[in-house]
């Protein structure tokens, strides 16, 4: 085989390589899924080529402009979908894609279904770039570029961020993590990585057409990463070699081109449904509960933890109205939460206890009324906004990051801190790494607090059902939370933890945090709680201590015999 | 004028299919959750179902054949692939079961591409023939006439199978709360393979007349997999399946009308336009903060954003 041609295909292994890792941000962290990853492709390859024929731009700005549209793109069609069911942002992929598909094959200033011919040819130091091995140095220093920025993107505290968004994004958004924000970013940087892909793309083949942005060109760069192994480096760039070596390799053994490409689509879709059902996680594995953060963004030197904080953060609510269809779930609920203490809300099933703390905590929009926490109307703000003015919830269902462990699960809760966002990684190096550390030391003292081993690296999900419940406990403390709203913290706990987790929060309490607990056992209530809120049929109908609540006998009869 | 009311009846002929497909995919996705894009391939399958079939038996039957090799094919896919790949990584079905959907129609289209290499797999159905009827001094062909017919019936059996029959409560059971009509005895399993039948045979059958119309091609089921979804989004898949009627004759009617006005590439890059636009809009009215402001001037019907618990 003739050397060029070894070496062309070694260059689109590379540029399908680039397709693969960006859209492995979405498919590997975020758990999102772009149908439109060529079509944003398709963006910046017909951006760059249209701005080099029509305006003689030199190369590098053409990259530049079409790198650039595909982000505006992917910011674009992100933006109305990200927040809702993954279900929108597939169809609204789709109808991208069909759109892009559609517009430049009818336009005639996008040369219709030929596409775009006479690209500039690129030159560097007086040379220009025609041969493959001419290109090769260039191609493996874009996919280095690539390679370099995905590694900072996930293996980063900002990454760490990225991946607790896609095991779990509400128990994310509950503890003040922007969640739409995240998803965003990752969207249009992964759009602008493959416009990137692209526009080289066009430079490289000096052409571009509609056929190679396809639906079928999507599907292909999305088995690279399945087969390959998603929410890794590796596996995306292992399946990018196979996917485009397969079909050249059916070619070099003497297969017409149409029937050598008709083949590989229907082996690449074999492949895929096969790897789907045999080996979910692709070739090349994620390791399990595996350290997510490089400890190139930790310092050496550890710094002691913040201590706890212990304020008097006021949580109340006034005249909180809410109905599922006829049935009034909130009636004109007031309440104040006792400021340093332990209250409990009680009733029986179905009172609206669950659905107070979701109106509480902002995951559930309320028809009248007002949230303050502190002095601040927080009615219509998001959960993550009221977590991080401090009142962060658990869940019955727990809801871990399951494929964390139990440090990075709670590291990844410390607020805000240098490098959790997009920029200061690169920007604010030491001061990523000092606070990375810091965040870490925070989370072990949490862990050692609730009384779980911080060296454990099995991923959590993994861990017993009370051990996940300490962890996510451990995770809410370490969000610097001042009031706690526990759902239902001892259900589906055996005897031997339920002491543990009650010394826990009597600890807390003495801490100084506001608690509140949705809890059905009297033992609990009794021992815990110094106020008692008694729900039923969606309002507050009785507050005070366990003993006053006691000695009133609908109280008896309307909980304790419904609870019995 | 006669163009106009013409083109109406063209548009709402061609809309009745589009909500049959947006019909079926409510039915299918609201009650499995599966994101069955593959429809796709139980309508391609139909279609060339019928082509075989109509080498030998007239084409009423060979539309029959389709309808049973939709049916067919969409049950062999839940049983036979989404539930496995359901099981193998339940936290990721939605997304798995999706490229599995996408992997299918790839497979469907290359290998019909492969089998039926002469003329590109392009295939007419036989022994049909289509002609104009005048219907109260409005004209119309026979094909469009057949096709509201078949809409109109497959919706009608639909409703009634789960409206009067034992199957269809379970349908509904599943549909209104899954764990619950397990817990009652109801297979959610054999519900799912019920629901794919009824909903792909449904799509397989409007296949044919996709066929009966121009000619069965590998690639003809895309489209109208991309339709029926759009459709049943803006419809809402928790809402009864004939209210897809609205959206799908919408589309049809401004479709036949645009072609009036421009190329039919054109023509296609509008529709896909409004479906984005649509869309854009549904899922601005579902956003957080248009929810948390619509539920304070309005009380909300059913719970939005909440999160479960007992109390």
């Amino acid at each position: 085989m003739n050397s060029q041609i070894q070496i062309d295909v070694v260059n689109a292994c590379l540029l399908a390589g680039v397709l693969a890792l960006s859209i492995n941000l979405l498919l590997g962290y975020t758990r999102h899924i772009s149908v439109a990853h060529a079509a944003f492709a398709g963006v910046g390859s017909y951006a760059a080529t249209w701005v080099s024929i029509q305006q003689g731009l030199p190369f590098l700005t053409c990259v530049a402009i079409g790198t650039g549209l595909a982000l505006v793109s992917g910011v674009l069609v992100g933006l109305p979908s990200l927040g809702l069911a993954d279900e929108f942002l597939i169809l609204l992929t789709l109808c991208t894609g069909a759109l892009f598909t559609g517009v430049v094959t009818s336009a005639p200033d996008l040369g219709g279904a030929y596409g775009l011919l006479g690209i500039e040819q690129v030159t560097v130091a007086g040379s220009t770039l025609l041969r493959p091995s001419d290109w090769l140095p260039y191609l493996i220093l874009a996919f280095g570029c690539v390679l370099a920025i995905c590694w900072y993107l996930t293996r980063s505290p900002y990454g760490r961020r990225l991946r607790a968004v896609g095991d779990e994004p509400t128990a994310a958004s509950a503890l003040g993590m922007p969640v739409q924000l995240l998803r965003l970013q990752v969207f249009a940087l992964a759009a602008g990585l493959a416009g990137f892909a692209g526009a080289i793309s066009a430079y490289y083949n000096q052409v571009t057409s509609p056929a190679m942005w396809s639906f079928n060109q999507t599907l292909l760069i999305i088995i690279m990463v399945i087969v390959g192994g998603s929410g890794t480096l590796a596996g995306p760039c292992l399946g990018a070699v196979v996917i485009t070596v397969l079909p050249r390799a059916l070619q070099f053994a003497g297969m017409p081109p149409d029937r050598a490409g008709l083949y590989s689509q229907i082996i690449f879709a074999v492949l895929l449904i096969g790897m789907i059902l045999v080996r979910p996680g692709g070739l090349i594995r994620r390791r399990p509960g595996s350290r997510i953060v490089s400890n190139v963004f930790a310092a050496a030197v550890g710094l002691s933890p913040s201590a706890p904080r212990a304020g008097a953060l006021a949580v109340r609510a006034e005249g909180l109205s809410k109905h599922f269809g006829g049935v009034a779930a909130l009636d004109g609920v007031t309440i104040e939460l006792p400021r340093q203490q332990i209250s409990a809300l009680v009733g029986p099933n179905g009172a609206g206890k669950t659905t107070l703390f979701n109106a509480l905590t902002g995951f559930l929009p309320v028809e009248g009324g007002r949230v303050f926490i502190g002095a601040t109307d927080v009615t219509l703000k998001s959960p993550a906004y009221r977590a991080r003015l401090g009142l962060v919830r658990s869940f019955q269902d727990v809801r871990s990051f399951a494929t964390m462990s139990p440090l990075d699960s709670v590291t990844v809760a410390v607020p805000a801190r240098r490098g959790s966002d997009l920029a200061s990684g690169l920007l604010r190096p030491r001061a990523t790494r000092r606070a990375e550390r810091s965040s870490r030391e925070a989370a072990r003292y949490w862990l050692e607090y609730v009384g779980v081993d911080a060296d454990d690296l099995r991923p959590t999900g993994d861990l017993s059902f009370a051990e996940q419940k300490l962890v996510a406990l451990a995770r809410t403390l370490a969000s610097g939370a001042e009031v706690l709203l526990l759902d239902e913290p001892l259900s589906g706990v055996d005897e031997r933890w339920v002491d543990t987790i009650m010394d826990l929060l009597e600890r807390l309490r003495a801490d100084g945090h506001t608690i509140c607990i949705v809890e059905h056992s009297l033992h609990v209530v009794s021992r815990l709680a110094t106020q008692v809120f008694f729900m039923e049929a969606g309002a507050l109908t009785a507050t005070g201590t366990v003993e006053e609540l006691l000695g009133r006998p609908e109280f008896v009869d309307s909980y304790f015999g419904a609870a019995s | 004028m006669r163009d106009t009311v013409g083109a109406l009846i063209e548009g709402s002929a061609a809309g009745l299919g589009y909500a049959l497909l947006g019909a079926s995919l409510i039915l299918i996705v609201g009650t499995t959750g599966r994101f069955h894009f593959a429809i796709g391939v139980n309508y391609l399958l139909g279609a060339y179902a019928a082509v075989a079939a109509s080498l030998v038996l007239p084409w009423p039957m060979a539309v029959a054949t389709g309808v049973v090799a939709g049916g067919v094919s969409g049950a062999l896919i839940e049983a036979g692939l989404y539930d496995r790949v359901e099981r193998s990584a339940p936290a990721s079905a939605l997304l798995n079961i999706f490229v599995v959907a996408f992997a299918l129609m790839s497979i469907a289209e290359g290998a019909l591409r492969l089998l039926l290499s002469s003329g590109g797999g392009v295939r007419k159905v036989s022994g049909f023939s289509d002609q104009q009827i005048s219907l109260l001094g409005v004209t119309m062909t026979k094909l469009n006439l057949w096709q509201v017919a078949y809409v109109l019936l497959a919706l009608l059996a639909i409703q009634l199978l789960l409206v009067t029959t034992s199957a269809g409560l379970r349908v509904r059971g599943v549909r209104s709360n899954r764990e619950l009509a397990a817990v009652h005895g109801v297979n959610p399993r054999h519900v799912n393979v019920l629901v794919f039948t009824l909903g792909c045979a449904a799509v397989g059958g409007l296949g044919v007349f996709a066929a009966l119309r121009t000619s069965a091609t590998p690639d003809m089921g895309l489209t109208p997999a991309f339709y029926g979804f759009v459709i049943a989004f803006v419809t809402g898949l928790g809402r009864p399946f004939f209210h897809a009627l609205v959206p799908g004759l919408a589309v049809g009617v401004t479709e036949r009308m645009l072609l009036n006005l421009m190329s039919p590439a054109q023509t296609q890059v509008a529709i896909f336009g409004v479906l984005f636009l649509l869309l854009v809009l549904r899922a601005a009215l579902a956003s957080r903060w248009f929810v948390a402001h619509a539920t304070r001037r309005r009380p909300a019907s059913r719970p939005a954003v909440g999160v479960g618990g007992t109390g």
